[in-house]
């Protein structure tokens, strides 16, 4: 029995598909990240796992139960949504006892569980003394995943489970979600970083308007590519056009994204960087910086979508 | 300290502008006071026309056989009184016992009853008037008991004087008839020693004070008007806190999405209700307590049933049924209009009007008598003055168990009406 299973799930508003029927399963002890811009149906489908959002078609089953026709299986899951939802007028311990006896969890245990869950989130007293409209945005975060793991659910779903977080934390959460899977449960996150994804996940899910565009291991997808590398050259003012084109052709099938000056293609061979440099040099433009690099999730997520995440923008005329 | 006048002005504009831009703020600035205003001015004052303060119920009954034509005579002349356009009186005529009429006086169906007396026949012959008045008095309404005793001792004041000029009439024709002197012939002297005796003297009002109540005092009325303001008080609370607080709860859970975080746990549709309902019983409950306390032990209120009686039983199941009827309406509107400005709207368009004019806050009495079918109608304000009836006045409980009887019906419906209507609420989130 699969911990979470997803059959053709569409879910719409209107006219509009939120989620165009996505298959997809996560076992026990395995972490899943669905990766995607905003809008591209994460949420909607973490929703539809939790049981918050009825999908328009499919099934969704969470340990063998649907969430909507047998709704105590509710309880094996830990919902931390993108935005805390928790009261403001409580603290984040009463929260998390609040939350814990919904999910019928024994006081004791959901006290004993979150102190250490606190302990392993790095948390300190404020959880436990302050209101939860005085904490900052990581404090917030953090106690939200508090409050979805309080009751020791099988099943963990993180939407956005690290925004708001310092460099720090960030770090702290990836080895906490490492503990989760260790521990045998089974965890679905969402997210739009490429560094979260890689940090945390067995597998990546690249969704992008409604519909599950790639998946596998983020090693798989990197290997899926038909490049190994990504060569990022910056410039000191706007290169000609000439030069610009000159670049994306000496890209794989003419991808190339674009930061501000910075221009990024793909090749196959890092010794094509002297292809580049040549090409550069050729046109007496002076650029400053020129290197290659292995690709990542957000190459690969550029390749399979053709869109780019993180501010960047698409082709040569952008 | 530098002031930038610019930056103050701008400031205060965008401020202004985002607070006209919200419905709520157009509410209370401007709906409010309009509805208010024509609300006082249309309900509260005098609509001119000289229309007396208040109609006085009068019961005419007869001390014994053959005075009921008498009765109806007098209630014919009461009911011809008029200010302006309207009758001063409506005077009714009954033969029934005296205990009887009393009981009418106290249950508060007539402000008064005139008994016709025995000798009111052969009084009336001598030129007199003879009658007995039993009015309400020791009520918290002081105005309308001193309004019903001038208005009756007016009255018959005037009736006297009409007869008393009749007898004139009658005796200066007897001696026109009879040719007499006017100086020094003793018939003179006695009809003018009649006339004085007429005039001055020819009205005999016995007026006897009928209290409502088991304890008499004027000095205690404060102490039985704290004990019902204290109850009054407590259903406005059961209003604020039933009809507002339920609405508020629901559209702030659905507004700030804190349902999208509960319904991912197993709690149910039902558990949702019933919490909310709980909470706003126990809210009702905490208000009531603290109201009769405050009013116990600060204003030394008076009420005439010990807490641990089967009195007490009843008045905290009829407030438990009327915190139940406020509440399912609260919930009604917060599933029907989903947003906390709507809701605020609504739920003070029926509490003000509710509370001034539904005999919750201001007493039946008080309120203006073309108005008062709505307090007639409004199931709390029967509530209300079922508690006050045995809280205060120290009535049988069994008086009242049609009333708690129709209140819990009218409870149960609306209550399972709203827990449809919130289970459908609930649902239609998850479909939505």
């Amino acid at each position: 029995m699969r911990a979470i299973e997803l059959r053709r799930v569409v879910k719409r508003y209107g006219r509009v598909v939120a989620v165009g029927g996505v298959t997809h399963s996560v076992d026990r002890g395995e972490v899943h990240v669905l990766l995607g811009p905003n809008g591209s149906g994460k949420t909607t489908l973490l929703k539809i796992v939790c049981g918050i959002v009825r999908p328009s078609e499919g099934e969704v089953l969470v340990l063998g139960r649907s969430p909507f026709d047998d709704p105590d299986v509710k309880a094996s899951i830990g919902y931390s949504p993108q935005e805390p939802l928790l009261y403001g007028d409580l603290t984040g311990f009463e929260n998390a006892i609040l939350y814990a006896t919904l999910n019928d969890a024994p006081r004791a245990e959901a006290v004993e569980r979150i102190r250490e869950l606190a302990k392993s989130l790095g948390i300190g007293e404020w959880f436990f003394k302050r209101h939860l409209k005085t904490y900052s945005g990581g404090m917030m975060r953090k106690a939200s995943i508090v409050a979805a793991l309080a009751h020791d659910p099988e099943v963990v779903v993180l939407d956005e489970p690290t925004s708001g977080l310092d460099p720090d934390s960030r770090r702290a959460l990836w080895s906490f979600v490492a503990e989760l899977k260790e521990g045998g449960k089974a965890v679905l996150v969402a997210t739009h970083l490429f560094e979260d994804a890689e940090a945390m996940s067995d597998r990546v899910v690249i969704m992008s308007a409604g519909r599950k565009v790639a998946e596998g291991s983020p090693e798989q997808l990197k290997r899926s590519l038909p490049c190994s590398y990504a060569v990022e050259m910056e410039f000191v003012s706007e290169p000609p056009k000439s030069v610009v084109d000159a670049i994306a052709s000496a890209s794989v099938e003419g991808r190339m994204l674009r930061y501000g000056l910075t221009f990024r293609i793909y090749v196959d061979d890092p010794s094509e960087l002297s292809t580049v440099q040549r090409l550069v040099e050729g046109a007496g433009v002076r650029a400053l910086r020129l290197e290659a690099k292995s690709i990542g999730l957000d190459d690969v997520y550029f390749m399979v979508t053709g869109r780019a995440l993180g501010g960047g923008e698409v082709g040569a005329e952008a | 300290m530098v002031l930038r006048p610019r930056v103050v002005l701008t400031l205060t504009l965008y401020d202004l502008k985002r607070s006209y831009r919200r419905p709520l703020t157009l509410f209370w600035a401007a709906l409010f006071p309009i509805f208010m205003i024509t609300l006082t001015v249309y309900v509260f004052i005098p609509t001119g026309g000289g229309a007396p303060a208040k109609t006085v119920r009068v019961l005419v009954v007869p001390e014994g056989e053959g005075l009921l034509d008498h009765c109806r005579e007098l209630a014919k002349y009461m009911n011809n009184v008029t200010v302006g356009e309207h009758r001063l009186f409506n005077a009714t005529v009954m033969s029934v016992e005296l205990d009887e009429a009393i009981g009418m006086l106290r249950n508060g169906t007539y402000d008064a009853v005139v008994v016709v007396p025995r000798d009111y026949p052969e009084m009336l012959k001598r030129f007199k008037i003879h009658v007995k008045v039993y009015r309400l008095a020791g009520t918290l309404d002081q105005m309308s008991e001193q309004f019903t005793a001038y208005a009756v001792r007016s009255f018959f004041d005037a009736s006297g004087r009409y007869v008393a000029g009749g007898c004139l009439v009658y005796l200066a024709q007897k001696l026109k008839g009879a040719g007499v002197a006017v100086s020094g012939d003793p018939l003179v002297a006695y009809v003018l020693e009649r006339a004085e005796e007429v005039a001055f003297n020819n009205t005999v009002i016995e007026e006897h004070e009928v209290t409502p109540r088991k304890v008499v005092s004027p000095e205690e009325v404060r102490r039985y008007a704290a004990g019902v303001l204290a109850m009054a008080m407590a259903f406005v609370e059961y209003l604020f806190t039933g009809i507002l607080g339920a609405g508020s709860a629901i559209v702030e859970k659905f507004e700030r999405r804190y349902m999208e975080r509960l319904l991912s746990t197993r709690l149910s549709p039902w558990e949702l209700f019933a919490s909310l309902t709980l909470r706003l019983l126990v809210e009702g409950a905490l208000v009531t307590v603290l109201c009769l306390a405050f009013a116990a032990y600060a204003l030394r209120a008076i009420y005439v049933v010990s807490p641990l009686s089967v009195e007490a039983l009843f008045i905290a199941a009829l407030a438990l049924v009327a915190m139940l009827l406020t509440t399912s309406v609260g919930v009604m509107i917060g599933t029907v209009f989903r947003s906390a400005e709507a809701v605020n709207a609504v739920a003070n368009l029926i509490i003000w009007p509710t509370m001034f004019l539904g005999g919750i806050w201001l007493p039946r009495w008080m309120i203006p008598e073309a108005v008062r079918w709505f307090a007639d109608i409004n199931p709390l304000s029967h509530m209300l003055q079922a508690i006050i009836g045995v809280m205060t006045y120290g009535r049988p409980v069994t008086e009242y168990l049609p009333t708690l009887a129709a209140s819990l019906a009218l409870s149960a419906v609306l209550m399972s009406l709203s827990a449809l209507l919130y289970r459908r609420y609930v649902t239609s989130f998850l479909e939505r």
